[in-house]
């Protein structure tokens, strides 16, 4: 859907004509009663207005909630009073109100999780806000887990999340957008962002995205972000998932925007560089000097997970010449006793690693703790004992699947894993030249890659030296005086 | 809220403009990357073999004939106020001559970019993958490079920065080793001899060869930071002679002469890492280190403002074309013999675009603007 308004976005739906509201209230009934038919769960409930007119009120069975209904908009509509029926606003104290003039409207809304009320002598419907309740209590995050810090994370409900956003920022420069996106589906989309810091030549990038998206509809924060990313052909994540209300609005604080989607317990944030997949949500709790240290270790997780795999493929392969003769004569030893070359070798295990981990996130928590269990220990004893794997080769492959999970968001692990299948197959081809000239034109094409006009690497090869050094040493919270200059803001200064 | 909006529109977006431009910095390392890629780490052997204890003498030397480049350059632009090098040409040569001129420094731009992967296609060839031809790898090189081959000046700039962050991490790597060596292998310094001196012309123009990149990236400076960009690029020579004598005087007159990759034959004897032929671990910053100058060099010669406005199967067309010339130009490379004549030839070649040329235009420049 293209339109802010939801009201608007109604309208688009061509399966339902673009119908005024009448003044007479069977009229209206009649249309709602028709679609009853082939919706059971549309409740059309009759009452008096004001102890004057006939009205009904019409909603989805289990999509408003029923007792702030009872409450706060039938008892008080209920009681005898000389008011017009246009006047219904003025005595609900309850949700979010609308109005609304065209029969397509009210039923895209009602669906939508409105509670809608119309009355005779009337062509316009009063449309109330009442989403049930119903869902997820607010838990641990699964994903951004930390020692230190608050541990709430977001929820399926829209509207929550934002209100955990808000308790953090109390700030009425705290912007907030709603959109609804689907044709069919018109899921609530709320964008975030502070008035006063972000660039607004961002948000406008973000607005005109999320405008173009003309979907039946988007189920998952996953497909959102294919809509958002700035550079579509690229195995590297432009936007990152979150699911903790701290992480948010520090993202906030640094100039960034938020999307948050119904029905989906992640916000996304963006833009963000390369090097923000490597801060972790404990790092700004921590001493700046283990905080550095720790990311130093995720750095070099990184590159011991995607790299040591073909390290090894190149240097058994092309250049044994480089081990030490002690380390040299053992391996030789193993792999002469194995059917596969290397290659095929690790190949393999590193199939075999990727079949075990997906099994192990698909099933539940109990299985999943077996199946690391079988795959860990029984399979790998049994690889060993019936050659077709060495030793040597199961240290390296576990140890590179390992360090990939040290890293603090899932986004980037994905990336990790195709790389270092690229990897293996440039070893194998030309050795550490293969690898090399890999890495080149992958470090190439990073520097190139631009998300939302920032350089993706960035502070990295840009022009500002400060920023670089914030990247390779933290510095305590009093020293940090300003904000990243490699993210466009409005205001700069973050302490005086 | 949009208020708060339009106010930060001007300070937003001057923020996000700096990216749209070469900073000093940049324009420093663009300058020092120029010349810094696989004969880079085989000069210091070739100048050692060659002149022994009077090698410094080309790379000082070097330096300052690479600064003298930046300075022509400066004031040439300056003096002409032209906006880009094709305008630049056109001012001194007229429209026709000038665009023929500028298009043969292009050309020449992109033939010291081929050369630059031969030598590393060569180097390559001796040290790791010797059963492969030397066809295989400049192809492989040729199209590796043909990715990025179409980008702006700030994406090269980024490239060049990331590639400097490597090299300092070759040279720290290759510095382990100097603990390790004996005082008495520092040869002494000495003045060279009358002889020597024509010998070494075109080494000094080698060494002072990268200046030239300015030609095409001083249009790209941030304007209100050109005289920081120019001085940056100064030091960027001066860090280019600073670098060279390291390796000089650590690896590069007691390289074994038979050995193909003579300059860190020392680090392997005398490194601190402890593993037999720790020189191919180099292998994982070669790449990006060696083919930084051609990756400059070559985007630089495609990189017009007329035709980053033209369409995409122009420009598809021109990058295929400048992927073909630069590997005709790379296997004009066969054997690791060949690289002291061609790096004499690379210092002619810069003989002319990096001194002669900003000469000519200076002075046509200021004899135009006395006429007037």
């Amino acid at each position: 859907m293209k339109k802010v308004d939801p009201l608007i976005c109604a309208v688009q739906q061509k399966h339902i004509p673009p119908e005024p509201l009448r003044y007479v209230l069977e009229e209206n009934c009649a249309a709602l009663k028709e679609l009853q038919s082939v919706c059971q769960d549309l409740v059309i409930h009759s009452f008096r207005l004001f102890n004057r007119y006939d009205a009904v009120l019409v909603f989805v069975e289990g999509m408003i909630d029923t007792n702030q209904c009872g409450l706060f908009v039938l008892e008080p509509l209920t009681e005898e009073k000389e008011e017009s029926p246009e006047n219904i606003k003025k005595h609900l104290h309850v949700g979010q109100t609308q109005t609304c003039t065209t029969i397509d409207m009210l039923i895209s809304m009602v669906f939508n999780g409105h509670a809608a009320i119309l009355a005779d002598n009337c062509n316009t419907a009063t449309l109330i806000e009442l989403r049930s309740p119903v869902g997820r209590s607010i838990s641990e995050p699964d994903m951004n887990r930390s020692v230190f810090g608050p541990r709430e994370s977001f929820v399926e409900k829209v509207t929550l999340n934002t209100l955990l956003l808000r308790r953090k920022i109390h700030d009425s420069k705290l912007c907030m957008e709603n959109f609804f996106v689907g044709r069919r589906g018109q899921a609530k989309l709320v964008l975030a962002y502070m008035g006063d810091i972000t660039d607004p030549t961002i948000v406008a990038d973000v607005k005109q995205k999320i405008q173009k998206i003309d979907v039946d509809a988007i189920g998952s924060i996953g497909q959102l972000t294919q809509y958002l990313q700035a550079q579509k052909s690229t195995p590297f994540a432009q936007i990152m998932p979150i699911e903790r209300a701290d992480l948010a609005a520090q993202a906030l604080l640094e100039g960034r925007v938020v999307v948050f989607l119904d029905q989906n317990a992640q916000a996304l944030v963006l833009p963000v560089v390369f090097w923000d997949f490597f801060r972790a949500a404990d790092d700004a709790s921590e001493k700046p000097f283990t905080a550095t240290i720790m990311r130093y270790l995720r750095l070099l997780c990184f590159f011991a997970s995607v790299l040591l795999p073909a390290w090894y493929v190149a240097l058994m392969t092309w250049h044994p010449q480089l081990l030490p003769l002690k380390l040299a004569l053992p391996l030789v030893q193993y792999t002469a006793s194995i059917p596969l070359s290397i290659t095929a070798e690790v190949l393999f295990i590193e199939i075999l690693l990727a079949i075990l981990s997906e099994a192990a996130l698909r099933t539940p928590k109990q299985i999943s703790q077996a199946i690391g269990l079988v795959g860990g220990v029984i399979l790998g004893q049994a690889l060993i004992s019936s050659n077709l794997a060495t030793p040597p080769t199961l240290v390296i492959a576990t140890a590179s699947v390992v360090a990939q999970f040290a890293m603090p968001h899932y986004s980037i692990v994905r990336t990790m894993a195709i790389l270092r299948v690229a990897g293996i197959i440039a070893a194998a081809m030309y050795g550490l030249f293969g690898v090399s000239l890999l890495w080149f034109v992958l470090l190439c094409i990073l520097a190139k890659m631009k998300t939302y006009d920032i350089p993706y690497l960035a502070p990295l090869g840009t022009y500002r030296w400060q920023d670089l050094k914030s990247l390779l040493f933290l510095r305590r919270a009093p020293q940090h005086k300003k904000r990243a200059a490699y993210i466009p803001v409005q205001d700069t200064t973050r302490q005086v | 809220m949009q208020a708060y909006k339009l106010d930060g529109l001007k300070s937003a977006n001057a923020q996000a403009a700096k990216y749209m431009h070469i900073s000093a910095h940049q324009g420093a390392l663009m300058v020092l990357c120029g010349n810094i890629g696989a004969s880079f780490l085989l000069l210091p052997g070739i100048l050692g073999g060659q002149f022994q204890t009077s090698a410094w003498f080309v790379l000082v030397l070097g330096g300052a004939v690479g600064m003298l480049c930046c300075a022509l350059i400066h004031a040439a632009y300056k003096v002409s106020e032209s906006k880009s090098f094709e305008e630049l040409m056109q001012h001194a040569f007229g429209r026709i001559m000038g665009n023929a001129v500028s298009r043969l420094v292009r050309l020449a731009s992109l033939f010291r970019a081929g050369i630059t992967i031969g030598i590393f296609a060569c180097t390559v060839k001796g040290l790791v993958l010797p059963r492969q031809s030397n066809v295989t790898l400049c192809l492989l090189l040729c199209a590796a490079l043909l990715f990025i081959l179409r980008c702006d000046a700030t994406t090269s700039a980024r490239i060049c920065s990331i590639g400097m962050l490597f090299f300092a991490s070759a040279l720290a790597l290759m510095l382990t080793c100097a603990p390790a060596m004996h005082s008495a292998y520092i040869l002494p310094i000495e003045l060279p001899a009358k002889s020597e001196l024509s010998q070494m012309v075109f080494y000094i123009l080698f060494c002072a060869s990268g200046a030239d990149i300015l030609l095409y990236l001083y249009p790209h400076l941030q304007k209100n930071r050109l005289r920081s960009g120019v001085i940056g690029s100064l030091l960027g020579c001066g860090a280019k002679l600073y670098a060279l004598y390291i390796c000089c005087s650590v690896f590069g007159f007691y390289a074994i002469a038979s050995y193909p990759f003579a300059p860190i034959s020392m680090y392997k004897s005398n490194n601190l890492i402890g593993i037999d032929r720790p020189e191919l671990i180099l292998m994982i910053f070669f790449t990006l280190i060696s083919l930084t100058p051609a990756h400059l060099y070559a985007s630089a010669a495609i990189r017009t403002e007329k035709e980053s406005k033209s369409s995409s199967r122009r420009d598809l067309v021109l990058t295929l074309f400048a992927g073909a010339a630069l590997f005709v130009f790379a296997v004009m490379i066969k054997s690791i013999e060949q690289i002291p004549c061609i790096l004499e030839l690379l210092g002619t070649l810069f003989l002319f675009t990096g001194i002669f040329l900003p000469l000519f235009l200076l002075f046509y420049s200021l004899l135009k603007r006395r006429s007037v």
